[in-house]
């Protein structure tokens, strides 16, 4: 199968040509929601970058904030204040660039594919004028796009006889499958896929993941992949973001993360996800407690009171993002005050 | 061992209702301020014998006389004191504002639960007919058939207003209503109310209908609204509520030529300006309400 | 060949219900040429023939993909829905449905949702919402509830008649032209209404919180302590999962012999989910509820249920105990499934994924319901035949002319 080889090639690639050109650089960010009883913090100090042709996966639980970064990278944040920070891609500073410009950049560099993406679909038109419409509007129509629209509907198993027919005669997966292929007509340098295949169900989803791994590998493409799946993380990542209460938590590389995770949240996680393949049944753990309320956090650790190592430094400081291991060419980082020199010795274990 | 059973059974009340009434103000200026106007004209009509200078009928000046210290107001060609007229006149405006509010509350909401209920074919018959009146313009109909209603001496004039205010206003409670009732049956606390066994009436008084009426709110000032300029309407085509009777519909209808608004502004201005008063305090009202119970606006905030 | 060791002590639990040939089909809403001109009628098979039985005292597991009939399965089951066709044993007595409502009324059994957001009504305390079940059922026992309970009904009954009377004033005043001794009758009458309303909803219920007993021992066995704070909470003042604790507080109170839960923790997240499941499991063991586990996740059910049943599209594909069905799944579409679902191990990959979707139920395909999909050998009659459940090991049931065993 394609598939295999692919991937096997992948393998043979060196690890740096991953991560050596930053596409996407953000840098202290911090984005707020002001509501009625404050300030919503969905996005806490959060550093981050993106390397040209790697797929980040960025993983959390409902409500740490997982959208709001993706929809502040594009600047389509509703009711969200960028209170402080960078965000730099190509070198353009996206936070500062004036709204005409950065509306010329959505879609032929910088886009997006959203979970229930479908909407997304005009139900009056048929999915040829989407694409041809799509060209258009960025003066990309040309005589090769015939082309690249077939072959992009081949590589994405929509069969070329259905062009002519309306978003709504499609099934869930076709219609995910028909955003990507729009997203893709335009050949953009980063996509952010927030949840493209939550909706769906697991046969569609295994499906539409393996087809995504492929398109991925064969256009080069930049990914940063938001899921509150580990599994699918496991599968399809290089690098794995774990973001919790608006804070990314830990970050590294997804066979270091998954093998040996640094941050005890991560862990838990880890070990909170049930295995199909376990030969036995067992216990399933989980992490008591919910997650912080984000409206006006104070500053301790977010994770301290669901943390079963937690000591008093962790209620009584913010901890700083502390680099481990440089492990398959890239740096393990963690926030966590167990990793730190001047604390560690607080925790018996680790 | 009761005593202590006691104590961990009960806690203390929480918030303040007060205190939540008090920042909803706050948040609100224009529920604010549309209070404010209505609360003073509520004042004026309840007290009406205390704060007006002379009776609403009482010839207390010559005619026409200009607004002077006596009549801040002016007077009218029969000597009423235009003030006084004004005071009285809320009292007219609250009870057709209010009997034709009342009147298509409590016939609109309770078709409105059963018909999404039961469904089948009451409700069918009753949504057509909804639909129907809902396709007329709502004013110029609520104004014909108080003409109708008055004019044919089966009802006195505000209970004609009333009436016909509620045959514009009972489709829109019953659509509200209905298309709210519709959508909470299928909620899970509805369906886990039925699989326990509970009764339909039950069902409809402790389940649907507390959270079906918050959306019904948001309509009264309307419906108050258009009640006051039916009425209004009715008095300007001159078959309103007969004279002597304060009625600022009337005083404005008396006072429309042309030759009288140039030579005594006065006759129209203040009752016009309270027509205006009124249903601009009401609509302020709703606009807030809606903002706060409309349940699509305000799930959007929740999410 | 893949050997198989049956398991043979599966069955040791006596049954509690027993679902046999059950069928759901719900007409399809045409348009209105349809209505109009006498066609034949379509039908959405939701459930095509199932037969299943739950023992008492364990988890038995529904699992298959979206639209194949399993919460109109546990509709049924609680009431919510009449089966077109099936007939039932209840403890190894045959019953119709009609036989079986009354029983399930009884509150044999009860259903925990998929979505705990809707699931319990926003202007109810958690407290009242579980305590509602037990006032349904006229089994509330503590005196001092009671009286809290007869209280409040004094008042809506106060706060209905003056409601009633202001509505009559109105209409008196409005037949007589009324003038200003009527404004302030009725002013008085608007605002009595408006006073006993605030009664009502306020100082009786706010500010005398008095728990009931029952509740609070079943909140603080259901993880949600203390049960005190938690029980005068309004649902959107606490998190999913203490929601969906909330849920099945409420449908233990009333001590059913069978539990469904749909989907319990598909909407929450990875990091509560084992703590539900967790509290369902030692519910069921101190209270020996049998359990009716719906569930779209394999990884879930194979390391919670007891037994499972796969559905596909309506049927039956595949049955047994769990560990027999995920060592040596007999079913193509129980292997794909167990394939498809992603691991938490980078490099795991999926084999052999069927193509396509999920047929439509309103015109299912003939023969074997997964033949458009099945990636293994095709024989012609897959496509016309329709395959039996079959007994191929003890108690590992599958419905395919060509299990995989036989490969
Ligand atoms: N418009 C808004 N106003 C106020 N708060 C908001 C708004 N949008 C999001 N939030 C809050 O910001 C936080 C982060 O939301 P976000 O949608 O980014 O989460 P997420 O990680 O994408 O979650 P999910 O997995 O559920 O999609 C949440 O706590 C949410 O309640
Ligand atoms: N009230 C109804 N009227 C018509 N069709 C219905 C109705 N309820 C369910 N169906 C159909 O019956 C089939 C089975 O639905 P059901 O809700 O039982 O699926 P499910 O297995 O619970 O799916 P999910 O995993 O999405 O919850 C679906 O095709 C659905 O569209
Ligand atoms: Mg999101
Ligand atoms: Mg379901």
């Amino acid at each position: 199968m394609t598939s295999s080889i692919l991937s096997s090639a992948r393998k043979t690639q060196s690890n740096d040509r991953y991560y050596n050109k930053a596409l996407l650089e953000i840098k202290n960010l911090i984005v707020e929601y002001p509501v009625k009883e404050g300030n919503v913090r969905a996005i806490d100090d959060v550093s981050l970058t993106l390397y040209r042709g790697e797929v980040l996966g960025l993983v959390g639980e409902s409500g740490c904030g997982k959208s709001s970064l993706g929809f502040t990278i594009l600047k389509l944040l509703k009711g969200g204040v960028i209170r402080s920070g960078e965000i730099s891609f190509n070198d353009i500073n996206l936070v500062t660039i004036p709204e005409g410009e950065m509306q010329l950049l959505r879609g032929p560099e910088l886009s997006m594919i959203f979970q229930a993406s479908q909407n997304a679909l005009n139900p009056l038109q048929k999915v040829l004028n989407h694409f041809i419409d799509t060209l258009k509007t960025h003066y990309r129509w040309n005589d090769e796009s015939w082309q690249k629209i077939l072959e992009l509907l081949n590589r994405l198993e929509i069969p070329e006889s259905r062009l002519e027919d309306y978003p709504f005669q499609f099934s869930g997966g076709m219609q995910q499958r028909i955003v990507i292929a729009l997203t893709l007509i335009l050949n953009p340098k980063l996509i952010i896929a927030d949840e493209p295949t939550t909706a769906l169900d697991v046969l569609v989803q295994a499906r539409l993941l393996e087809i995504l791994k492929e398109i991925i590998k064969e256009y080069d493409l930049t990914v940063l992949y938001i899921t509150h799946d580990l599994g699918i993380v496991a599968e399809i990542t290089n690098r794995v973001a774990i973001m919790y209460a608006g804070q990314i938590l830990e970050i590294g590389d997804t066979q270091t993360i998954f093998q040996n995770a640094a941050h005890p949240y991560t862990r838990a996680l880890i070990e909170a996800i049930p295995n199909v393949k376990d030969e036995e049944k067992k216990l399933l753990s989980f992490i008591p407690g919910h997650p912080p309320d984000l409206r006006n956090p104070p500053l301790i650790c977010c994770f301290a009171d669901r943390c079963s190592y937690s000591q008093d430094i962790c209620h009584s400081k913010k901890p700083q993002s502390i680099n481990l291991n440089f492990e398959n060419g890239v740096q393990h980082k963690v926030k966590c005050f167990i990793y730190d020199d001047r604390y560690g010795h607080l925790f018996d274990q680790k | 061992m009761d005593l202590s059973i006691r104590e961990t059974r009960t806690t203390n009340g929480q918030k303040n209702i007060i205190l939540s009434i008090f920042s909803f103000l706050r948040q609100n200026k224009s529920f604010t301020v549309g209070m404010f106007i209505l609360s003073i004209i509520v004042i004026m009509a309840l007290f009406a014998d205390f704060l007006a200078p002379y009776g609403y009928a009482e010839r207390s000046g010559d005619r026409y006389e200009a607004p002077s210290q006596d009549h801040p107001f002016g007077t009218t060609l029969l000597g009423f004191d235009v003030l006084s007229r004004v005071i009285y006149g809320s009292q007219v405006a609250l009870i057709i504002a209010f009997s034709g509010t009342i009147l298509s509350l409590s016939l609109g909401v309770p078709l409105g639960i059963i018909s999404g209920y039961f469904g089948g074919k009451i409700d069918r018959l009753f949504t057509l007919i909804a639909d129907s009146i809902y396709s007329f313009p709502s004013l110029l109909l609520a104004i014909t058939l108080a003409i109708y209603l008055s004019v044919f001496g089966v009802l006195k004039v505000v209970s004609a207003v009333a009436v016909a205010t509620s045959v514009v206003y009972i489709p829109t409670y019953f659509r509200v209503v209905r298309s709210q009732v519709l959508q909470i049956k299928e909620e899970g606390y509805v369906k886990a109310a039925r699989s326990m066994g509970a009764k339909r009436i039950t069902i409809l008084i402790r389940y649907i209908a507390p959270n079906v009426l918050a959306s019904t709110i948001a309509i009264i000032p309307f419906n108050m609204t258009d009640a006051i300029l039916t009425n209004a309407g009715l008095a300007f085509l001159g078959l309103g509520i007969s004279p002597p009777t304060a009625d600022w519909g009337y005083d404005v209808y008396d006072s429309r030529a042309l030759v009288k608004v140039r030579a005594y502004p006065w006759l129209i201005l203040f009752p016009g300006l309270m027509i205006f008063l009124l249903s601009f305090s009401l609509s302020l009202i709703g606009d807030a309400l809606n903002d706060k119970f409309n349940p699509l606006i305000s799930q959007k905030n929740a999410k | 060949m893949i050997k198989l060791e049956p398991e043979l002590n599966i069955q040791s639990g006596t049954p509690l219900l027993e679902i046999i040939n059950l069928k759901k089909y719900f007409p399809v809403e045409g348009g209105i040429i349809q209505r109009i001109l006498p066609t034949q009628k379509d039908y959405v098979h939701a459930i095509d023939d199932i037969s299943f039985t739950i023992n008492r005292g364990e988890i038995f597991c529904l699992v298959g993909e979206s639209g194949c009939g399993k919460t109109t399965t546990a509709n049924i089951l609680v009431g919510l829905e009449e089966p077109t066709a099936g007939s039932f044993k209840w403890k190894d007595n045959l019953i119709s449905y009609q036989d079986l409502k009354p029983k399930i009324k009884d509150i044999k059994s009860q259903i925990v949702f998929q979505n705990p957001y809707s699931a319990l009504s926003p202007r109810m305390r958690l407290g009242d919402s579980v305590l509602h079940s037990l006032i349904i059922h006229n089994r509330v026992q503590d005196k001092i509830t009671l009286k809290r309970l007869k209280n409040a009904f004094k008042s809506e009954i106060i706060l209905f008649i003056s409601a009633l009377f202001s509505i009559f004033l109105f209409i008196i005043s409005f037949m007589l032209d009324a003038s200003s001794g009527f404004l302030i009758a009725i002013t008085a009458a608007l605002l009595f209404t408006l006073a006993s309303g605030i009664y009502v909803n306020y100082s009786l219920i706010q500010k005398k919180k008095i728990a009931d007993p029952r509740v609070l021992d079943l909140f603080t066995e259901v993880g949600l302590s203390p049960a005190l704070q938690y029980y005068f909470k309004y649902p959107h003042e606490v998190s999913g999962g203490e929601r969906q604790r909330a849920n099945i507080a409420r449908a233990i109170i009333l001590n059913p012999e069978l539990l469904i839960a749909d989907e319990p923790t598909s909407m929450l997240d990875v990091s509560l989910r084992a703590g539900i499941l967790d509290s369902l499991k030692s519910l069921q063991e101190t209270h020996n509820i049998s359990i009716l586990f719906i569930t779209h996740d394999l990884a879930t059910a194979r390391h919670f249920g007891d037994r499972i049943s796969v559905m596909y599209v309506g049927k039956v594909a595949e049955m047994g105990s769990i560990d027999s069905i995920f060592k040596n799944p007999l079913h193509p579409y129980t292997k794909a499934l167990i394939e498809a679902i992603p691991t938490p191990i980078p490099g795991d990959k999926a084999y052999n994924l069927p193509k396509g979707e999920v047929p439509d139920a309103v015109h299912p395909p003939p023969g074997c319901r997964y033949h458009p999909r099945c990636t293994y050998a095709k024989f012609p009659y897959c496509e016309t035949e329709e395959p039996e459940l079959r007994e191929l090991f003890p108690n590992h049931y599958v419905a395919c002319h060509f299990p995989l065993n036989s490969i």
